[in-house]
């Protein structure tokens, strides 16, 4: 496909426009459409004749002219229209250490790593996610995995199709060793820098736990967070029974120190923050849910209107033409005999 | 000439009948079928055709050795792991729009997948976007054990569906080296997954780059810090100068075998066609296809015969 | 191709220097029915010829021998035009007529012991269709031959990249007959500029010459339907295109009867009558022609 951001018009086919010069052919001379007569001195002049017999030509020209161009495919290229939306600029921030591949169990029942299960953690993240996206057209995505190091696996892209893609492997990427959240984050915040503030915007955070974050990089967080007027979502899939982050009892007495140090921390940052603790399948699609309700502020963003393609014009315009011809020839005189 | 033979003037008889006679007359039938042949144009729906279509899961090994510089684009210099990224995007940048492909990346023991193959043509510039994404900050292991990446990747590849074929991109350097006894043979079925094996980087054996977690350069390995091959030269690649590197083609030929992949050294931007192309990897796939072409181009044709210009007969000698 | 070799009456209007017998006024004394004067028996010594009556009323008692002149034979030429032209006509190309009138003149020319013989040019003298006057029977035939053939259909056509003025043709074939005494049947369709025709003619000073016009009804007369005409010049490959409408019908008309006007004009201007063939030659009016020119 030729580039075609100016162009009204762009050609699928461009190699086809190689038999452009066909449509010359009816201007050639064809003596066995001519009639011989012995001395046209003594004829007279005739305006319309000479028009009409142009007529023809022209519509010769026409008919090839846009077969070929048809041959073409011709349409107008793909392109962005700006509209207000409801919606946000979301960057999934996804975890990916190896706690992911456990199954979301009661708490004490031995967390198996069955690839296929439907309870493993990073299997109901991603569908969740999967459906997440697909409902939202109107958002951008951009999509981090972290583990020991982020993974920025796709810069935002109005494209469904490869955040699918990319949430599909997230979703199926065995676990990395070591979660360092701080670096996470910061990966996360550095997709909004240098981006216009065109509407609401949400880090979703989707980890099953967390980790410790020292004062310096906590510092640079709640900087760029507010600095980017980032909204803070975070899917925790918590393990059935497990207290709740806001639990009144000491953290150390449920053995969740770092989660709800995190969560704390979380908590005194400048820009809003939620957390949507899920400890089923339901949960995490109810949590997504909520978001989705919750991120609904107008949003600008690119509709891009897909290729429109005129073939089927240039077709018709063409039939249109091998019409005219026949009507050209109907009233053509062939002969001379009587 | 014409005017000699005796032709039909079909409006003689009268009526509109009579009009259509003379349009038709003299050969001006053929311009129906061209008219049919522009309507069949005009209403043909798209058809399934099966078509060789590729679904490629690229692996770049993002292990300190791909930093080496030893290829060049144009008069710079860039990395293995550069070059490998950019032959991949020239590949891209005439898509068969049948082709899907998605990236990983290797460190460790282990590949991230970080996009499933998607269709190449749709989300071209998002691919692309994507593969520049690709660093060795990626790299979420600092060893790189490639035999038993390349063997882990055979199983788990298979999670992705529908199942990719593989294209591997390393320069073979295992870090730490690997000794002869832990090779170890694929016990899986071959052909069931299957791909290549891409040999990246210079055969002249150069110094690693070594940085830190955030990508930044602080100097080369050196020869204490990594650990050395103290025993005699071997297929696995080990060698006495483990901090630096060189395409190690033996091993990585002989990994290939292993799991019956094919091997090919990454050379230029067109070594890789050999893989993306290779109609072993092809799987059918019924493709909605645009066929109007071809009653167009005929009618086209019936066109250009209809409308070809004739010659006076040449002058006789004499 | 062989149509019936219609014949046709002719005889020159003026008397004719020839050597050869034959069936036209001549100039020379012999055997013949035309009455010259009376001559004495002993300047003419011819007593087969003796005039009795004559003689008894001679007053100087001679003997009287009638003198009588003898007619004889010319030779007849056909001037054929072949340019891309000629090879036009609904029904039959005008050379095919030609080619009848050609047939009719060998025929007619044989019965009364003429030779007959054939120029032919289109922008140039056409030497290769040239036949020699002769007195053979089949002369009609070898002429027409020579014109009614596929093969100048073909050359018409290329003939259209050289197209010239069939004056300068026609002027290189006359010259073999240049002051000749000679019966010569210029046949053409004259679709060409008149102005240099006389440098043609001049040099045949003493032959008698028939303009034959060879017209085909599709020239003259447009066709009935309406509708689009593509025209190519059969000369010069001109293209023009006209609608053919009642207005335009007239039009055409009107150029016909033009022409016709300024060709009989110009003929008359040179002591001639020229001889109109539309579609077909008729033999009979040919023999009327020649009467009137007699009368």
């Amino acid at each position: 496909m030729i580039d075609g951001q100016n162009l009204p018009l762009d050609f699928a086919m461009p190699w086809a426009l190689l038999l452009l010069p066909l449509a010359a052919l009816p201007l050639l001379r064809r003596r066995r459409e001519e009639l011989a007569f012995p001395s046209l001195a003594w004829l007279p002049k005739d305006r319309l004749g000479i028009w009409v017999e142009r007529f023809g030509r022209a519509a010769a020209v026409i008919a090839i002219l846009a077969t070929v161009l048809a041959l073409a495919r011709p349409g107008r290229p793909e392109w962005d229209v700006e509209r207000i939306g409801r919606g946000a600029e979301i960057v999934v921030l996804f975890d990916s250490s190896l706690s992911m591949d456990d199954e979301m169990l009661a708490r004490g029942a031995h967390p198996k790593r069955r690839r296929d299960s439907p309870l493993r953690k990073r299997n109901i993240a991603r569908q969740a996610l999967s459906a997440f996206v697909e409902r939202r057209p109107a958002d951008r995505f951009s999509l981090l995995m972290f583990g020991a190091a982020p993974f920025r696996v796709t810069p935002f892209s109005q494209s469904p199709e490869v955040i699918q893609a990319g949430i599909t492997a997230a979703g199926i990427s065995n676990g990395l060793p070591g979660t360092d959240l701080g670096r996470g984050l910061m990966a996360a915040i550095e997709q909004f820098n240098g981006r216009a503030y065109t509407g609401s915007r949400v880090i979703l955070l989707v980890s099953d736990g967390a980790a410790e974050i020292d004062e310096i990089t906590r510092q640079n967080i709640r900087n760029g967070m507010r600095q980017n007027r980032i909204a803070l979502n975070w899917i925790y899939l918590r393990s059935v029974n497990w207290p709740r982050l806001d639990s009144e009892k000491e953290p150390e007495a449920v053995g969740l120190i770092t989660d709800v140090a995190m969560h704390r921390f979380f908590k005194t940052l400048p820009t809003t923050y939620k957390v949507y603790e899920a400890e089923s399948p339901d949960a995490v699609a109810k949590a997504v849910a909520d978001i989705e309700r919750a991120q609904n502020l107008p949003l600008e963003y690119r509709e891009r209107i897909p290729r429109r393609d005129f073939t089927p014009y240039f077709y018709l315009t063409a039939i249109l033409a091998c019409l005219g011809l026949l009507a050209h020839r109907a009233t053509t005189v062939r002969s001379f005999s009587r | 000439m014409s005017a000699t033979r005796p032709t039909d003037d079909g409006r003689r008889s009268g009526g509109v009948l009579a009009y259509v006679g003379n349009a038709l007359g003299g050969g001006g039938w053929l311009l129906l079928p061209v008219i049919a042949l522009l309507a069949a144009a005009v209403w043909l729906p798209k058809l399934p055709v099966t078509r060789d279509a590729y679904d490629h899961l690229v692996i770049f090994d993002v292990s300190q050795s791909m930093n080496v510089e030893d290829y060049r684009i144009g008069d710079r210099v860039v990395s293995r792991l550069q070059f490998a990224k950019h032959a991949v995007a020239e590949a891209l940048k005439n898509p068969k729009c049948d082709t899907r492909i998605g990236w990983a990346v290797f460190a460790g023991r282990k590949i991230v997948t970080l996009l499933a193959p998607v269709e190449v043509c749709r989300n071209y510039s998002a691919l692309l976007a994507a593969l520049d994404n690709i660093d060795s900050r990626m790299a979420f292991e600092r060893s790189s054990e490639i035999q038993e990446g390349l063997l882990w990747t055979m199983t788990n590849v298979r999670d992705l569906k529908p199942l990719p074929t593989v294209i591997f991109m390393t320069d073979g350097h295992e870090a730490p080296p690997l000794p002869p006894e832990r090779i170890r043979s694929y016990d899986g079925a071959l052909g069931e997954v299957r791909g290549w094996v891409v040999g990246v980087g210079g055969l002249q054996p150069q110094p690693i780059p070594k940085s830190d977690q955030d990508g930044r350069r602080i100097g080369f390995w050196r020869a204490t810090e990594v650990l050395q091959w103290g025993g005699a030269a071997n297929v696995t690649g080990g060698t006495r100068h483990e901090h630096l590197s060189e395409l190690r083609e033996a091993h990585l030929q002989q990994l290939a075998k292993n799991v019956g992949f094919g091997y090919t050294r990454l050379i230029d931007t067109q070594s890789l066609d050999a893989a993306l192309h290779d109609r072993e990897l092809a799987h059918p796939a019924v493709v909605e296809t645009d066929l109007r072409w071809i009653p167009g181009l005929l009618a086209l044709l019936l066109l250009g015969w209809w409308f070809r210009p004739d010659q006076r007969p040449a002058r006789q000698a004499g | 191709m062989s149509s019936p070799a219609t014949d046709f009456y002719y005889r020159l209007p003026t008397r004719a220097g020839t050597q050869r017998p034959g069936s036209h006024p001549g100039t020379s004394h012999g055997n013949g029915q035309e009455f010259v004067t009376h001559a004495t028996l002993f300047s003419r010594p011819d007593p087969r010829r003796l005039d009795v009556r004559a003689s008894l009323r001679d007053v100087r008692g001679d003997w009287l021998v009638r003198v009588m002149r003898q007619r004889v034979g010319v030779p007849v030429w056909l001037a054929a035009d072949v340019s891309a032209s000629m090879v036009f006509g609904a029904a039959r190309t005008k050379l095919a007529v030609l080619a009848d009138l050609a047939r009719a003149i060998g025929a007619s020319a044989t019965r009364v012991g003429d030779a007959a013989g054939m120029v032919a040019f289109d922008s140039r003298e056409r030497e290769d269709l040239q036949v020699p006057a002769s007195m053979s029977r089949g002369i009609g035939h070898v002429m027409a031959a020579a014109l009614d053939d596929p093969q100048r259909a073909v050359q018409a056509e290329v003939g259209e990249r050289h197209a010239g003025d069939p004056v300068d043709g026609l002027a290189a074939a006359l010259r073999a007959l240049a002051g000749r005494q000679c019966l010569v049947f210029l046949a053409s369709d004259f679709h060409f500029p008149l102005a240099r025709l006389d440098e043609a003619l001049d040099p045949l000073s003493r032959a008698f010459i028939v303009p034959v016009i060879i017209w085909d009804p599709a020239e003259i007369e447009p066709p009935p339907l309406n509708g689009l005409a593509s025209l190519r010049d059969a000369e010069s490959a001109a293209r023009s295109a006209i609608w053919l409408r009642p207005r335009l019908r007239a039009q055409w008309r009107d150029a016909v009867a033009e022409r016709r006007a300024t060709l009989a004009a110009y003929f008359a201007n040179r002591g001639l009558r020229p001889f109109w063939v539309q579609g077909a030659f008729d033999a009979d009016a040919m023999s009327e022609y020649f009467f009137e020119a007699n009368a």
